[in-house]
């Protein structure tokens, strides 16, 4: 039991990519029951039910559901798309991490920001002057609708459900460390909480859930690295030589690990890191709540320097409780290992340097994170439940938008639900592979038809559908045979297939066949769609046509 | 959205002026990114010692975390680049050619 509650610990800690080998050493306790805690989520609760309540009187379109009518600011869409990035894997994953073996954790941040400046240059502004409500609409613009939006709705329901499954339960498993909550009663509370806030108030109101919490995390990340710095005179010199004399690794800290400088687990992961982000369709659907490519950018811009600032502080977190935390022997077993596991090095950090009370704000912050991110997921999820598979594929466009919008309440309910039930059932189960799994169908299926939709006027209906789906299934294929998998999951001794990290791989096999199936496409209705790429083209490059603002 | 405004934008010289010069400027500042990354990715692949040798010497602050601050900077810095000229310059041509094609 222990065992397997350290692997769902291992999947937080493999941040919001990849399943990487994160910190698993100590086994989950369950903490005292934390008061001050609690207040303050509680605090967060009420603030956002309030939020909630205002958003649902202003959500009344599908637009408004979808896309917040496209009224939001690009910083406040800078903020919100921070957010959802800035999961609670990413703070506790990484800045355990780096307390665990130091400089890996950098490493997985440069991957995660460097894709950011790519989506901005070449898809973010494309995006907003195709796109409607979700990247489907894209994908879709001049291919056959049926298919493309199967597909798309396919890889997003794929990567939104893995994704869920993998939050849900490392949200029980660290609200029981953090509140000393109950599992089940902690996986009951963020599923109620999540549909409460996407069925009523939309994407108004987990826009506005997305941006408080990233405001509390990067103030909470803040505030927690100047109170430690304070210890050592603000010098990172006086950190490093601290750090370095107080780890178990001593000066190998500052170095790559073995686990990532194999040349070809650098690079895929790398792959994954840098392209996912572009193929997660809760993501991919913030740029469609802003009113034009003008706001679109401006939100690249903030959330890119957001999002740096904050994989700085948390790496810094993980270097000073180096220092302050595994120099304590209130926070370490009696093997000198970190109490409550290898994702609490920032959490006891704050108990150590601001007392108590700070140790609440923290652990709020980090149930707070989590919620926003599940709210997020379920959003997008529920988008191509009922804009792609209802109202464009089973309805064929003669939906109304009532229905439509009766849809996407009920597809949050029922994914709520599953959410709920899954993260019960998987409660001791190894799930560390869904979010690599998440994250490579983003890169493989996602990823690859959105962008050669935009780019390549030879994509034809038939490449982009048998390219998705090779990519789908190679994806899911590797991670199955992986070592995640084949040897950590079903306990085989060899991996068939020996890399941790598929992207490099099925990312191939997707953008090759999508290719090869659509250059041997002699169809009438490939020629169509070739003629039709001129107009799409002018419309991506000029936003003539494209959706504006709803103006309320 | 009549096909002849689109018509008309396509054989508006702006357009090809437009579009020839912001891919020219996406496309540069994408590859220098991402020569910058892979600069890393490598080192980290086929180098991993050069990131632990120290900024100075007699310094444990290491070359890696110089690394990590630095690239952090410049992909902002470079995100910051691209939305000024793309929210003036561009946009100011891109205005002017829808306009003139609503005509």
């Amino acid at each position: 039991m222990k065992a397997l509650a350290a692997f769902a610990v291992a999947l937080l800690a493999a941040g919001p990519a990849l399943a990487a080998g994160g910190p698993i050493d100590g086994a989950v306790q369950r903490q005292p029951v934390n008061v001050m805690a609690i207040l303050m989520f509680l605090l967060f609760v009420a603030g956002t039910l309030g939020i909630t309540y205002w958003a649902s009187k202003r959500t009344r379109s599908a637009s408004d559901f979808y896309t917040a009518g496209g009224g939001i600011t690009g910083f406040q869409n800078g903020l919100a798309i921070a957010g959802d990035y800035m999961s609670a894997a990413a703070f506790l994953g990484v800045s355990g991490m780096v307390y665990a073996k130091g400089y890996d954790g950098m490493f997985y941040t440069m991957g995660w920001l460097v894709g950011w400046p790519i989506i901005l240059f070449l898809i973010a502004e494309r995006l907003r002057n195709l796109g409607k409500y979700t990247f489907a609409d894209v994908a879709s613009y001049r291919l056959a609708q049926t298919p493309i939006r199967t597909l798309a709705a396919t890889g997003s329901l794929a990567v939104v459900c893995f994704y869920l499954i993998a939050q849900m339960v490392g949200a029980g498993k660290l609200i029981q460390l953090l509140f000393g909550l109950e599992y089940g009663y902690a996986v009951v509370l963020v599923g109620v909480l999540m549909i409460l806030y996407v069925t009523f108030g939309g994407m108004l109101a987990t826009t506005w859930v997305q941006i408080i919490k990233a405001v509390l995390l990067l103030g909470g990340c803040t505030i927690l690295v100047v109170l430690a710095m304070a210890e050592f005179g603000f010098n990172p010199e006086v950190l490093m030589q601290k750090a370095v004399a107080a780890h178990a690794s001593g000066v190998a800290i500052l170095k790559p690990s073995a686990a990532i400088t194999d040349p070809i687990s650098a690079i895929s992961l790398s792959l994954a890191l840098m392209c996912g982000p572009a193929g997660l369709p809760h993501i991919l659907m913030r740029f469609f709540t802003v009113p034009d490519a003008k706001e679109a950018r401006k939100s690249v811009f903030y959330a890119t320097g957001f999002i740096g600032y904050f994989f700085l502080l948390t790496v810094t977190i993980g270097f000073l409780a180096i220092v302050i935390v595994g120099t304590n022997p209130e926070y370490l077993d009696k093997a000198g290992k970190i109490l409550g596991g290898g994702n609490m090095a920032a959490i006891h950090l704050s108990k150590a340097v601001g007392g108590d009370v700070f140790l609440g704000f923290i652990s709020a912050v980090a149930f707070a994170t989590i919620l926003a991110v599940v709210s997020g997921l379920t959003l997008a999820g529920a988008s191509a439940v009922s804009h792609d598979l209802y109202a464009r594929v089973f309805a064929r466009g003669r939906a109304s938008e009532v229905q439509e919008i009766r849809v996407s309440r009920i597809a949050t309910a029922s994914l709520g639900v599953i959410a709920i039930t899954l993260g019960l059932a998987f409660e001791n189960q190894n799930i560390a592979f869904m979010v690599g799994l998440a994250f490579g169908l983003a890169a493989s299926v996602n990823f690859p038809v959105l962008f050669l939709s935009i780019f390549w006027q030879g994509l034809t209906t038939r490449g982009a559908l048998i390219g998705g789906f090779a990519g789908l299934i190679s994806a899911v294929a590797f991670v199955v045979l992986g070592p995640t998998v084949w040897v950590s999951v079903f306990k085989y001794p060899t991996a068939l297939f020996p890399y941790e990290h598929p992207a490099l791989f099925s990312m191939s096999i997707a953008f090759f066949t999508t290719w090869l199936f659509s250059i041997t496409d002699r169809s009438p209705r490939a020629e169509a769609e070739a003629r039709a790429y001129r107009y799409q083209y002018i419309r991506s490059e000029t936003g003539l046509g494209a959706a504006g603002a709803v103006s309320h | 959205m009549s096909e002849e405004m689109y018509d008309r934008v396509l054989a508006n010289p702006k357009f090809a002026e437009l579009t020839s010069s912001r891919n020219r400027f996406s496309w540069t500042l994408s590859i220098i990114v991402l020569l910058a990354y892979y600069a890393f990715v490598l080192t980290v692949a086929f180098k991993p010692e050069l990131l632990q040798s120290p900024l100075a010497g007699g310094m444990t602050l290491s070359i890696g975390l110089a690394v990590g601050l630095v690239l952090t900077i410049f992909c902002f810095a470079m995100t910051g680049l691209y939305v000024r000229r793309a929210n003036s310059r561009y946009d100011t041509l891109n205005r002017l050619l829808i306009e003139e094609a609503a005509q």
